[in-house]
């Protein structure tokens, strides 16, 4: 705290010092985009699952409920006007428009959607190629996107059964599939695929949740016979077409918790991420990839890609290069405020990005059932991070706008951690290895558009986040966003870099600047403290009350109230019945709104503290719960009658998943 | 005080539950129709049938000899004629029946409860907007040359004239006080017919026009309107609903985080909570995965007689009486049956022991046991929170109301889930669900269309839908007919799209190795049922038989016209056309050449 205030009296003393005036140096993101809504009418129910852009101006919006709308005006010049082009598809969430024809993946085929009497409805669905269904809600099918050569490219969900399992045929693949319908399976180790692309150079992307065998969001690139992690689709490598043989059984010997680049030296098909997504860092669930191929036409990001997240309802930035053959990259925050679960993001012919959504029974941080936005650029450049490179010894920094010198050289302004997670069959993974890194050395470009970082040591396999503060362009704006997380799967090779001595960082700095959540890490996931108390305590005798929560769909409790008298002796047991994880934490008289949003800013210590916040609003809670797992927890009720909320603290869950304990006299 | 012993205040206070009839199935009986026995001095005009057979555009209905059905054989001489309604020597207070039926086409019959309360049975088929004398309406009653108090179905959902339909009746009787005064109508509790709810909790004050009386009592007999028109009945069962009084007091309970697999283990160790309870109560088990819990106390019953209990809970459990293993240890879950065992017992106080041992978490935790006797309803002996209550969910309903509307789903048919269904409505409120990979139609039915709301509610984890009005399930096979086969599965009869035409009624491709079919699916006229026309090209079309209907039995009407199932639904084809009825894995097919495109109806 002290620090903070510090470094903010020192800033304003600095502005006050610089004589002429200064813009406004607030940075928001809608400074510099500009989101707009597609109105929808009321009685169309657009929970958007594709989206292709027509050529003709038209946009083509696919939905959850098979219906293909069509929309004119939908670039903003008017009222927007929807037509059902087409209905009766089983849940469609891909869609791609060729040479005037709509392809879509449904549940249980690929189809090529037809209007052949010209009278602007659909009139002829033609299976391209069938898919095996054992009938679970979570057998999902995505695309597909056409590559060069016209042949379509889907990704198939694995079913949900308590963990996730390829039940039928090819689901958890990504799979090739030729106009004449026949499959070709490319790679496996696919969750929850909603999202894949095909980049400039012809390479594929898929983007990955989290979940059993993968330990936060991430996107990979995807290559023949490649196992992206996730066991449930190697049920399939017994086919004789599978390009891979693995098996579950051959996981067994990596099932213990390593980092995945160690699991990928004893498994050579597991390839790791180009870029891991960090879990509630970045976002909680990664769904589109959207390359910058606009020439500028939506800002300065071109050929980087752009990430989408339902659960945060926000876009991500990612920038790639190839080091020793092979893509890594970092993730940069880049927009929040959709007005649902992203899921489809897709060009316009303007340059603007069509962003169409739905959060369904998954509830996400934009509180609309679905929607469909459009995302502009006004064409001023904020100060961001531009990219992020490897070098043998660390890593450079470019901006996108120059830098002022004398913070760009500036020790204090530069904070590094290294930390990656487990990889293991259960759902999702706490943040291991977590290290500081210190900075020795510091380099400046001469046009002050970049920065190397010279670390102690570049940690292969791991992510490194990277903090700025303090860093001003030449035409004094602040950056936008302040980190980013490399992952360096690869170390390039190559010299040292020779550091002049007015770029070596004295070694006292290490620590200075580094706000709460840079301190070395804690062991706190299974800390029992005053304020969860996993035993009855022993002069109870029994407890007066027991509480059992439950979860239900659409990010709920399944009680959300109840009655105590003021200091009883509470037992609240709660059972994560739901497949995603949760807490159940009690504070203090409306204060729910701001643990839960002390919790989204925990950052990457978010994880091991159970996303709770040292805060006295903090009454009790409970530990982050995996799918499955129970807890009971034992306190006395408050003794001031009142409503107390609870809430889990899981970021992006506490807006929606909460409910009140009524503690009466 | 703490809310969970509350009620304990209530404690050794002679208890009568709710009762909860809804909730247990209730115990059926028999009206036996091998002879006239049930009956009181039926009148000619009933006789004991073992078969019958009508047609959709019949008013005459075909019976054969033997036992097991009883008919109206009605002719015009005794219209409106009194002395010939069918009265049973059973009599009935608060009762739940349930019988199949069978009319000729323009005929009309009722049952009437205690002789007095009518549900109306008419040939109502194809009527868009039901009237209280329509199939399932609760008949008018008639003061001052005018009617009143008719109540019109929910929805029309009568199948055709000549085929087998299904009447569920929950009746409740009037109540009266010590001086003979009603204090209470009669009330129809629900009315269903063929799985659609067309009433419930309708009161009625008094006896319908043309009752047998017209006073009210506590308890009557049955009858079936005779003098109006044909009727065939099969499978009658009923169940008295007589209310049954029984008490509960000492209920102790001891409460075991971990489980067990006997009480004998249980004990062992120190229960985790145990003290007096105020009923049966899982709530007393806070843990919602694992525990085991059990319960002892007092049960009064009223009078000597042999009684039933049934129990449902997840796990393993057991109950006993008197020391006596009455449910004797089994397992079960929400997902399955509740268990059941019966006892004599004399009236007075009993002992009981129950026991709960919730080993699996996958299944929610709750405890229910029911308590009967013959001719007496079921009892809830506990708490009612003790059963969790599954959330109620909005109705998402898909309407064909101008144009045909597609949806495709998961679909439930015969006990398996398909993945690749598409259902057709229209807006004749003709639909039809079709699966894709056998070319089969699944089920038929009119009225509303389609519910949706477990594939589009949240997250919609069944991801099927279900039909809105009274389906006629087929046997869902592909047209492809191959004797030859064990499994009756086509393989190679692959899904090639559909083509909608100017209406938006579907055309659906397939092909079969080197045959190309074609399968045409649009209304019947005059909103009969569905014309089907199956056309096949390519090579190999003239050996290939196509299956056009499959059942357990096929029966030729005459007139191109075949009952399939003994009374399910009929196909109608060209009289000029002579099909060939094969059996083939204990049932009957229906097959024409595929030489030339066939054409027939399915009507219902």
């Amino acid at each position: 705290m002290c620090l903070k205030r510090t470094r903010i009296i020192a800033l304003l003393l600095l502005i006050a010092n610089v004589s002429f005036a200064q813009r406004n140096s607030v940075q928001s993101e809608k400074d510099y985009y500009s989101l707009k809504t597609v109105a929808i009418p009321e009685e169309v129910k657009l929970e958007v699952g594709g989206i292709a852009v027509m050529p003709d101006g038209r946009i083509a919006a696919s939905t959850r409920r098979g219906e293909i709308w069509i929309i004119q005006n939908a670039y903003g010049s008017g009222q927007p006007h929807f037509t059902r082009f087409a209905s009766g598809l089983h849940e469609v969430l891909g869609l791609a428009y060729r040479d005037g024809a709509f392809y879509c993946t449904q549940r249980g085929e690929l189809t090529k959607i037809e209007d052949r009497d010209g009278d602007g409805k659909a009139d002829a669905y033609t299976p391209i190629s069938l898919f095996q269904l054992s009938g679970n809600y979570h057998e999902y099918a995505y695309g597909p996107i056409f590559d060069k050569n016209g042949d379509m490219l889907v990704t198939l969900n694995v079913a949900w059964v308590g963990y996730g399992d390829g039940l039928g045929k090819w689901h958890g693949w990504l799979l090739k599939i030729k106009p004449d319908g026949t499959q070709e399976p490319i790679a496996t180790g696919l969750r929850s695929p909603a999202g894949f692309n095909i980049n400039s150079q012809g390479d594929i992307f898929y983007a990955e949740n989290q979940g059993d065998w993968v330990g936060s969001g991430r996107v990979t690139h995807l290559e023949k016979g490649d196992f992206a992690g996730n066991a449930g689709g190697l049920n399939w490598t017994k086919e004789p077409e599978s390009p891979l043989k693995l098996t579950k059984e051959d996981l067994k010997i990596v099932d213990n918790g390593q980092p995945m680049h160690e699991a990928a030296k004893k498994i050579k098909e597991l390839k790791l991420p180009a870029v891991w997504f960090p879990h509630t860092l970045m976002g909680i669930s990664t769904s589109d990839i959207l390359e910058d191929n606009t020439s500028g036409a939506f800002g300065p990001f071109v050929n980087q890609y752009f990430v989408a997240d339902q659960g945060h309802s926000k876009i991500m930035r990612m920038s790639l290069e190839k080091v020793n053959g092979k893509y890594q990259g970092a993730c940069y925050p880049f927009y929040e405020g959709f007005a649902s679960g992203l899921l489809r993001l897709r060009w316009g012919l303007d340059g603007s990005m069509f962003a169409g959504m739905t959060s369904r029974g998954w509830a996400s941080t934009g509180k609309e059932n679905y929607a469909l936005q459009r995302l502009t650029w006004n064409g001023e450049t904020p100060f961001e991070m531009k990219d992020i490179h490897a070098l043998p010894d660390g890593l450079e920094i470019e901006f996108t706008l120059p830098v002022e010198a004398s913070k760009l050289k500036n020790a204090m302004n530069y904070n590094v951690n290294s930390f990656i997670y487990k990889y293991h069959h259960q759902y999702g993974s706490p943040i291991i290895n977590n290290r500081i890194r210190k900075i020795k050395g510091i380099v400046p470009s001469a046009d002050g558009r970049k920065v190397k970082l010279v670390l102690d040591s570049v940690m292969e396999g791991h992510i490194h986040e990277v903090k700025l503060a303090g860093l001003e362009s030449t035409d004094g704006k602040t950056l936008l966003h302040d980190f980013a997380f490399y992952t360096m799967n690869n170390i390039p090779e190559g010299p040292q870099t020779e550091l002049k001595p007015d770029q070596l960082v004295k070694m006292s700095h290490a620590g200075m600047n580094h706000d709460m959540h840079m301190k070395s890490p804690t062991k706190a996931v299974n800390t029992i403290t005053a304020k969860r108390k996993l035993t009855m305590p022993g002069d109870w005798g029994q407890a007066d009350v027991t509480i059992k929560l439950g979860t239900k769909p659409g990010l709920k409790f399944d009680i959300n109230r109840f009655e105590v008298k003021a200091g009883a002796k509470v037992r609240l047991i709660f059972s994560n019945n739901d497949d995603m994880t949760h807490n159940v934490v009690v504070v203090a008289p409306g204060s729910a709104d701001e643990v839960g949003n002390l919790a989204l800013k925990l950052g990457l210590k978010g994880a091991e503290m159970n996303y709770v916040p040292n805060s006295p609003k903090v009454l009790f809670h409970t530990k982050i719960l995996q799918p499955d797992e129970i807890e009971s927890i034992y306190f006395i009720a408050p003794s001031t009658p009142g409503e107390y909320p609870f809430i889990c603290s899981f970021p992006g869950h506490a807006s929606v998943m909460r409910g009140i304990i009524k503690v009466v006299p | 005080m703490r809310p969970i012993f509350l009620s304990l205040l209530a404690f050794n206070l002679l208890l009568t539950f709710q009762t909860a009839a809804q909730k247990v199935k209730p115990r059926l009986k028999d009206l036996p129709l091998n002879n006239l026995d049930a009956f009181n001095g039926a009148s000619a005009n009933w006789q004991i049938i073992g078969d019958i057979q009508g047609s959709f555009s019949d008013t005459a209905l075909n019976p054969a000899k033997g036992t097991g059905i009883i008919y109206n054989a009605y002719n015009r001489s005794i219209q409106f004629k009194p002395g010939h309604h069918l009265v049973t020597q059973m009599e009935h207070g608060d009762v739940i029946l349930e019988f199949d039926f069978m009319i000729p086409k323009g005929s009309n019959s009722g049952i009437y409860l205690q002789s007095r309360y009518e549900v109306q049975i008419n040939d109502s088929w194809g009527v868009k907007l039901p009237k209280h004398g329509d199939m399932g309406g609760i008949y008018e009653r008639w003061k001052d040359d005018k009617g009143y108090e008719g109540k019109a179905p929910l929805k029309n959902a009568a199948l055709a004239p000549g085929l087998w339909q299904h009447m569920e009746i929950s009746f409740q009787a009037p109540r009266f006080d010590a001086a003979g005064k009603k204090t209470t109508s009669a009330k129809f509790v629900y009315v269903k017919l063929n799985g659609i709810t067309l009433h419930e909790h309708i009161n009625v004050s008094g006896p319908t026009r043309a009752a047998a009386f017209d006073d009210e009592r506590p308890y009557g007999p049955l009858m079936i309107q005779g003098d109006h028109g044909a009727i065939a009945i099969k499978n009658f069962k009923y169940a008295p609903q007589d209310e049954l009084k029984v008490g509960m007091k000492d209920i102790t309970y001891a409460y075991y985080e971990k489980t067990a697999k006997t009480p004998a283990e249980a004990v062992k160790t120190k229960p985790t909570s145990q003290g007096k309870a105020a009923a049966l109560d899982a709530r007393l088990a806070p843990a919602k995965d694992q525990y085991f819990i059990q319960f002892e106390g007092k049960l009064n019953v009223p009078v000597k007689d042999m009684y039933t209990f049934s129990m449902h809970f997840s796990g393993d459990g057991s109950f006993e009486i008197d020391g006596k293993t009455v449910i004797p240890q089994g397992w079960t879950h929400f997902g399955g049956f509740p268990l059941d065992g019966q006892v004599a017992l004399e009236a007075g106080e009993h002992q009981f022991k129950l026991w709960v041992n919730k080993d699996i978490n996958w299944s929610r935790s709750g405890l229910s046991l029911y308590i009967e006797k013959p001719n007496s309803r079921a009892v809830a002996l506990h708490a009612p929170a003790s059963m969790p209550e599954r959330a109620p969910e909005p109705l998402i309903a898909v309407r064909a109301e101008s144009n045909p509307e597609i949806i495709r789903s998961f679909m439930n048919h015969q006990g398996r889930k398909l993945t690749h269904v598409l259902s057709v409505g229209d807006p004749s409120q003709i639909h039809y669900a079709f699966d894709l990979m056998q070319g089969a139609i699944l089920q038929m039915w009119r009225g509303d269309f389609l519910n949706a709301t477990d594939m589009w509610y949240e997250r919609g984890e069944p991801q099927t839908s279900t039909p809105m009005g009274s389906a006629v399930v087929l046997a869902g096979n592909c047209p492809i007919y191959d004797k030859t086969l064990k499994k009756d599965s086509i393989s190679d009869y692959q899904y090639k799209g559909y083509t909608l035409n100017a209406t938006g009624q579907p055309t659906f491709s397939f092909q079969h190795k080197s045959i190309k079919i074609t399968d045409q699916l649009t209304p019947a006229e005059q909103g009969r049922g569905i014309k089907r026309i199956l056309a096949a090209s390519g090579e190999g079309k003239e050996k290939l038989m196509i299956r056009i209907a499959q059942g357990k039995s096929i029966t030729p009407l005459g007139g191109g016209i075949y009952n399939i199932g003994n009374g399910g639904y009929y196909i109608q084809i060209s009289p000029a056309l002579i099909p060939k009825i094969e059996t083939y894995l204990d049932q009957q097919v229906l097959l024409l050449p595929a030489s030339e495109p066939i054409q027939y109806n399915l009507i219902w």
